[in-house]
């Protein structure tokens, strides 16, 4: 969300409530990140612009259009071949404020010593989530999630006794939840155990 | 309405309250990923439980940003912001259980003055939009997508380059007009598009995880919270004294509510701000002033139902929560739009009295969670991140059974954060996902039946309204740039 001030408005940025009689910003732990140091401001954007802009055009061009379409319709191209076209133009626009270096407010002061932690952190978690769904068509939701918790908390800090036992109540709940009472086939996995 | 009496409506209503409670006291965790979790399981329900669930949960969870806020000075929830102002220095004098008890009684009246306004306009809101064609249509998205990039906050640039990219992406599937398969690669399951409710939970649910796991927020020390019993009568005349700024609060937030992409944050930070202005204790303001508390509690609370009138009259989302809600309602067989009342009119009304029940039942549960603040704060937060992880999943799954659905639900979770490292807003990229079929639909049949003339789009009266407020919308940060531009030349010497 935005940068709050208490004269109503909203401003680009981090989550940020001012104590009136402290007079400085302290940002809350929704916002905690320490600054916007991912990079230069809207590079990272810009390029993911650029890419999905590509696909469209590059794909969109080569789309199968129909022989016969009623009069007055542009067709099924027009829509996703104009939105490439602005993606790729918004993308370029963006890309080329990010190389000038406009950098965010209050980036990277202080935070270059957690810059590695965080970095490890966030790493870990982000690929723990693309392996289990990558893993759940193999191994099934059971098992998957079951080490999902248990490795997610014991990196956390927590004890081995304590993940394993949130896990198991986790997927009890979920069980009853999902498995018993709405009846959804959680997935079993091509392995073939029978958790 | 005895429907609604019915243990298999009202348990299922009471635990969603409980969830949301939950969900909005903890920290990070937002009212829009509360009803992104949520969603997935209600479709198992009966349509008025599962309406109750998503309703109660959404009112709910802004109510409970508000505890940390108070508490913690740490918002639960973005739309809480506001409330931390005067509410953490109350608190700081050992008023905090009167700041929050206040606030509960103006969420609860926010609340309801904004569900009688649903109740009142939106009818008549649809008795003139019976008279809308495809171009009105087309030209409302248009409006909707474009005031989503320019009042959610952040750049408008990237507001609008993420509604784009959210319209590209709607694109993917059968084309509905001629039935061509656009972006499916040759999968089946890309025929239907890009599932709306799996990009959600990824959004909103996975994305969060994400950001946490970045910030590293959470390991805040467990603050003193005291947890005695809670001043109600003398909040009572607090709020009669303050009535009508009580009453000002909610009728605004309700209007900004209504505002595509507007949402609750910018509505209780408006109401702060315009109470502040017109207060005879305006100086008060952020030194403890119980104004500052009443007028974004109601405001925020207010807003939520607000959202929902473009939502069921348009089909066009006021904010995140009805973005999924629309998603949802397909599975209920509502059909927002002009004619809802004649198609699903018992549902409607169902929803209505759902609202309005909501927030008598929330002083309930807004009450029990103000008491047991204490105990969600105790609660590992590594803990409940890794359960947001696997209900995510799960969620994403059990809507189709489809594995495809969790590789959507990822990569919209990693597309999600991305956008909140880069300051790109998400809801633009949300409305365009559900504006972006209805903007050409509209567009093409427009076109179609005006037999390829584009110039009928330009004549219509709705239409020329449309786009000067189009026009004034795009105007007006351009003409707010160049005086201050103007400003910055004359002050150089």
């Amino acid at each position: 969300m935005g940068r709050c001030d208490p004269e109503g408005g909203l401003r680009e940025g981090i989550v940020t409530v001012e104590s009136p009689d402290e007079g400085e910003g302290r940002e809350t732990a929704d916002r905690a990140d320490g600054g916007r140091d991912g990079g230069r401001d809207g590079l990272g954007f810009g390029l993911f612009l650029l890419a999905l802009g590509s696909v469209g055009m590059v794909w969109g061009l080569r789309m199968d259009v129909p022989g016969f379409v009623s009069r007055g319709d542009p067709g099924p191209r027009t829509f996703p071949l104009t939105m490439s076209a602005v993606l790729l133009a918004g993308g370029l626009w963006q890309c080329v404020r990010g190389m000038r270096g406009v950098r965010p407010r209050g980036s990277n002061e202080g935070v270059q010593g957690a810059g590695r932690g965080r970095w490890l952190r966030w790493c870990g978690v982000a690929a723990g989530i693309a392996a289990f769904a990558a893993l759940l068509p193999w191994t099934g939701f059971r098992l998957t999630a079951f080490f999902f918790v248990v490795a997610y908390l014991r990196a956390s800090g927590l004890a081995w006794w304590k993940g394993l036992g949130a896990a198991a109540l986790l997927l009890l709940a979920i069980e009853v939840l999902f498995g018993w009472l709405f009846r959804v086939q959680l997935p079993a996995g091509r392995m073939g155990w029978p958790f | 309405m005895s429907e609604l009496l019915q243990p298999g409506v009202w348990i299922p209503w009471l635990l969603a309250m409980v969830f949301g409670i939950f969900v909005g006291a903890t920290p990070g965790l937002t009212a829009t990923m509360a009803v992104a979790l949520i969603v997935p399981v209600s479709y198992y329900m009966d349509p008025n439980a599962g309406l109750a669930m998503i309703i109660g949960v959404s009112f709910t969870a802004i109510f409970a940003g508000d505890i940390p806020a108070t508490w913690l000075r740490i918002p639960g929830t973005p739309a809480s912001a506001a409330a931390t102002l005067d509410g953490y220095v109350m608190a700081r004098k050992g008023r905090g259980d009167y700041a929050l008890t206040l606030d509960l009684i103006c969420s609860a009246i926010g609340g309801v003055v904004g569900v009688l306004l649903l109740m009142a306009l939106a009818p008549q809101l649809a008795r003139f939009a019976l008279r809308f064609s495809n171009f009105e249509y087309f030209w409302l998205a248009v409006l909707g997508l474009s005031l989503s990039a320019v009042v959610s906050g952040g750049a408008v640039g990237k507001g609008l380059l993420a509604a784009a990219a959210g319209v590209l992406l709607a694109t993917v599937g059968m084309d509905g007009i001629s039935g061509t398969p656009r972006y499916t690669l040759g999968s089946s399951e890309l025929l239907d598009g890009i599932g709306f409710i799996p990009a959600m939970i990824g959004l909103f649910g996975l994305s969060e995880v994400l950001r946490i796991a970045w910030s590293g927020a959470g390991a805040d020390a467990l603050p003193e919270v005291r947890a005695g019993a809670l001043p109600v009568g003398e909040a009572a005349r607090g709020v009669w004294r303050m009535r009508w700024t009580v009453a000002r609060s909610s009728v605004m937030g309700t209007v900004v509510g209504a505002l595509p992409g507007a949402g609750a944050d910018i509505a209780a930070w408006g109401a702060y701000g315009l109470e502040r202005r017109i207060s005879k204790r305006g100086k008060e303001f952020g030194q403890g002033c119980e104004e500052g508390v009443a007028a974004p509690t109601s405001a925020n609370n207010a807003a939520v139902a607000g959202a929902w009138i473009p939502a069921l009259v348009f089909g066009i989302p006021g904010d995140a929560v009805t973005a999924i809600v629309l998603g949802a309602f397909l599975v209920y067989d509502i059909q927002p739009g002009p004619e809802i009342f004649e198609h699903s009119g018992e549902r409607v009304r169902n929803l209505f009295v759902i609202a309005l029940a909501t927030q008598f039942l929330l002083l309930g549960a807004g009450y029990a969670g103000l008491r047991a603040f204490r105990l969600i704060l105790r609660l590992p937060r590594a803990g409940v991140m890794a359960g947001v992880v696997v209900f995510s999943i799960v969620g994403a799954y059990a809507l189709r059974n489809s594995l495809f659905d969790v590789g959507v639900a990822v990569v919209f979770g990693f597309a999600g954060f991305l956008f909140d490292r880069q300051k790109v807003p998400l809801a633009p990229l949300i409305l365009g996902l559900i504006l972006g079929p209805m903007a050409e639909k509209k567009l093409r049949a427009g076109l179609i039946s005006a037999q390829g003339d584009a110039t009928v789009m330009f004549q219509q009266p709705v239409c020329l309204v449309l786009m000067l407020l189009l026009a004034a919308l795009w105007c007006g940060p351009l003409l707010a740039r160049w005086r201050g531009w103007s400003r910055l030349r004359k002050n150089v010497p």
